[in-house]
């Protein structure tokens, strides 16, 4: 940030950088540290019942940490827990979770990317009337258009398999990142499509070999913006993926709803600290793109 | 835009072979529409849903405004054919009869379009249409197909299936006198008004704060916005097992002295909605601030010049003239996010569970357990209603995004 270079630290001649102790700048401050704390405490109660036994979370306090560090409940929340009849731990949903994203973010981002394309430098009649009813229905509830797409799955006999998962995933995720792509191949200038015009590309030509090269970023932002959101999915997970491939979020419900006899509270919450670990490594390894995903949706169409 | 312009030039001669492919692919198509493999008695309505919704889309695709009569007229024949077949074949009291009537009428829409589209069909720009194929057929199957199918079997008794019989409003009238329901509805309203009031309150606040150049901004942006990458139903059993009264807050505050404290808002029964919205604002409000600081960082600096120069206070700045030049920003924020609390559902479930009782129950809750527990209609009632509740949002959003924008420019 530039503003930070205003305050040099090497140098004690001049003024004093007073604004720091200004009293509306310590108001300032006061207000960030103390939400903050809201913020992380959820995360940080999270980390410390993981580690805790369960004599120390029945008789202590739950904002401090226990005095003894094992990894045994992680090891039994990722192998043992039960989560709903079977008994092998979060590990098999972490897996189908992996199979869900893999090809719904590639066919989703497929379909989304060439419609987008179209959309902003091969506009056809009602292509646009098609966008706006995409994004407006962006905003109805799922479960105005669940059952039809269950009897839709049903009729092409994909109903509780991984297709059915992966093309309900391309269906909701249409909107946003049609949007997304559309705005980005609009912004791009138009000289470079009509260069490519001129030259004889065609069509899958100018996507391949012109748009989709200079569009690593937007494509960047479209994987983190699905990979969190379907790795995050319940709804469709628990509907349309069948009991053999119930997704980690699943499983992890499953956990809660199905203990029988005592409650194993730090085997929990480290089996929900797994569950989250995924889309957490990714927002804080690509910070910005994800905050570039999530303002896309706020951008007008 | 001058990609606009690019193409009415744009006319790609497409041979007679390529003519003849899409022909083939329409009565593909017509063929899918007539002998889909439907797993419900009577599921025919399907067929003729599907082929109406292929005849439509193809008119689209085909640039049907015709340009000669004949077509026009075959068109509009077939279809009305087609809706009347399918009107009569709802009568029919043998499934049997009717599911051939309801296929018979789908091979109809299906025609329409042969006859309305390949002959007027101008072919330009067609590769676009190609490709954006499978948006098309999502926008019609999943969106609007979907919409208008829940909302006509609303109207129905369906039980375990989705069968055609016709009561009108009952599964409505049912619904208002159901305790359940209006308790949802009226959970769902304190819901989305207390989260969008206090996310847009302290959204605000903290994007207000973020915005006087301070230290560390990325540091608290983040603390802020993770969260939001997490799924519902992690934040629900977080926020499930530190608002628990035996192990949780309370026990912690009052094991540290103050042995009268009382936080039992999850197990409470006037309450239980309250922590769910505890855990929807821990989630949700790092994206209300993103956006709102993204839209104070929109504003242009000449502005906060002119009011440095006027005299003008850095907080009535803000209140009395960014803020309103923000309203855009401010009403796409909001209609995300209400629409957003009309389908809360993952974060309850995993919460509460709805309870106690039925204390901190929702709508999509509501019709999930219905639609799938043998109760298609009122299932598709409630959905219904949610409908129209992101509309009571959506309308006036996209009055003014839509379609009074659209004469401006």
């Amino acid at each position: 940030m530039s503003i930070s270079t205003t305050t040099s630290s090497n140098e004690p001649s001049g003024p004093k950088p007073k604004q720091m102790f200004a009293p509306g700048r310590m108001l300032v401050y006061a207000v960030l540290i103390v939400t903050s704390i809201y913020w992380l405490l959820p995360l940080y109660v999270m980390l410390i019942t993981s580690f805790k036994n369960l004599d120390e979370i029945r008789d202590g306090n739950v904002f401090i940490p226990g005095s003894h560090f094992s990894f045994d409940s992680w090891d039994r929340a990722w192998n043992h827990i039960c989560t709903g009849l079977n008994c092998n731990g979060i590990s098999p949903g972490f897996w189908n979770s992996v199979i869900i994203t893999v090809p719904s973010v590639i066919v989703s981002i497929a379909v989304a990317s060439v419609s987008g394309y179209s959309l902003a430098n091969w506009p056809f009649r009602f292509g646009e009337l098609f966008f706006t009813i995409l994004i407006v229905g962006s905003f109805i509830p799922y479960q105005v258009m669940l059952y039809p797409v269950v009897l839709l799955t049903a009729s092409l006999h994909i109903f509780g398999t991984l297709y059915a998962v992966i093309l309900v995933h391309t269906i909701f995720g249409l909107p946003i990142l049609t949007l997304l792509f559309r705005n980005y191949f609009a912004s791009l200038p138009p000289e470079l499509f009509k260069a490519a015009r001129v030259d004889g590309a065609g069509f899958w030509r100018i996507f391949g070999q012109v748009m989709a090269p200079m569009s690593i970023p937007i494509f960047t932002v479209a994987v983190i913006l699905q990979v969190t959101g379907i790795w995050n999915d319940y709804l469709f997970g628990v509907v349309f993926a069948g009991k053999t491939n119930y997704p980690m979020t699943v499983q992890l419900n499953n956990i809660f709803t199905s203990t029988m006899g005592v409650k194993e509270y730090n085997v929990e919450m480290a089996a929900t600290l797994l569950t989250g670990l995924v889309p957490l490594a990714i927002y804080f390894f690509s910070g910005k793109y994800f905050v570039r995903g999530i303002a896309a949706g706020a951008v007008k169409g | 835009m001058s990609v606009a312009t690019l193409d009415q030039t744009d006319r790609i001669g497409v041979a007679q072979p390529l003519k003849l492919l899409l022909c083939g692919f329409l009565v593909l198509l017509a063929a899918t529409a007539f002998y889909f493999d439907f797993p419900f008695a009577l599921s025919g309505h399907v067929g003729t849903y599907i082929g109406l919704l292929v005849a439509a889309f193809l008119a689209l695709v085909l640039d049907i405004p015709f340009k000669t009569a004949l077509p026009k007229i075959l068109f509009t024949a077939f279809v009305a054919l087609a809706v009347a077949i399918g009107v009569w074949g709802g009568q029919l009291l043998d499934p049997d009869m009717a599911e051939i009537a309801f296929k018979i009428a789908a091979l109809l829409a299906s025609f329409a379009l042969l006859a309305g589209g390949v002959w007027n069909a101008p072919f330009r720009n067609f590769m676009s249409k190609l490709a954006s194929l499978p948006m098309m057929l999502i926008v019609l199957l999943a969106f609007v197909g979907s919409t208008i199918w829940t909302m006509a079997f609303s109207l129905t008794n369906a039980r375990q299936f989705p069968v055609w019989h016709y009561v009108g409003f009952d599964q409505y009238v049912f619904l208002m006198s159901n305790e359940r329901w209006v308790k949802s509805l009226q959970n769902m309203t304190i819901y989305a008004v207390c989260f969008v009031t206090i996310s847009f309150l302290l959204g605000f606040l903290i994007a207000v704060m973020m915005d006087q150049k301070i230290r560390l901004e990325g540091v608290f942006r983040t603390i802020y916005l993770y969260p939001f990458a997490l799924s519902f139903i992690v934040t629900g059993h977080v926020w499930a097992w530190i608002m628990t009264p035996a192990y949780g807050l309370e026990h912690s505050i009052r094991q540290l002295g103050w042995t009268s404290f009382n936080f039992d808002w999850l197990t409470n029964l006037n309450y239980s909605i309250y922590a769910v919205v505890i855990a929807g604002l821990w989630q949700g409000t790092g994206l209300v601030m993103a956006l709102m600081l993204a839209g104070l960082r929109g504003v242009d600096d000449e502005v906060w010049k002119a009011a440095k120069i006027d005299g003008i206070s850095k907080w009535r700045t803000y209140l009395q003239i960014i803020l309103p030049m923000m309203r855009p920003v401010l009403i796409t924020t909001l209609v995300i996010v209400a629409s957003g609390a009309v389908r809360v559902f993952d974060l309850v479930l995993a919460l509460t569970q709805g309870g106690p009782g039925i204390s901190s129950q929702v709508p999509a809750m509501y019709v999930l357990e219905k639609e799938f527990n043998g109760n298609l209609a009122g299932g598709f009632a409630a959905s219904t209603m949610m409908l129209g509740m992101t509309c009571i949002v959506l309308v006036p959003w996209v009055y003014v995004e839509f379609i009074r924008g659209k004469g401006q420019r």
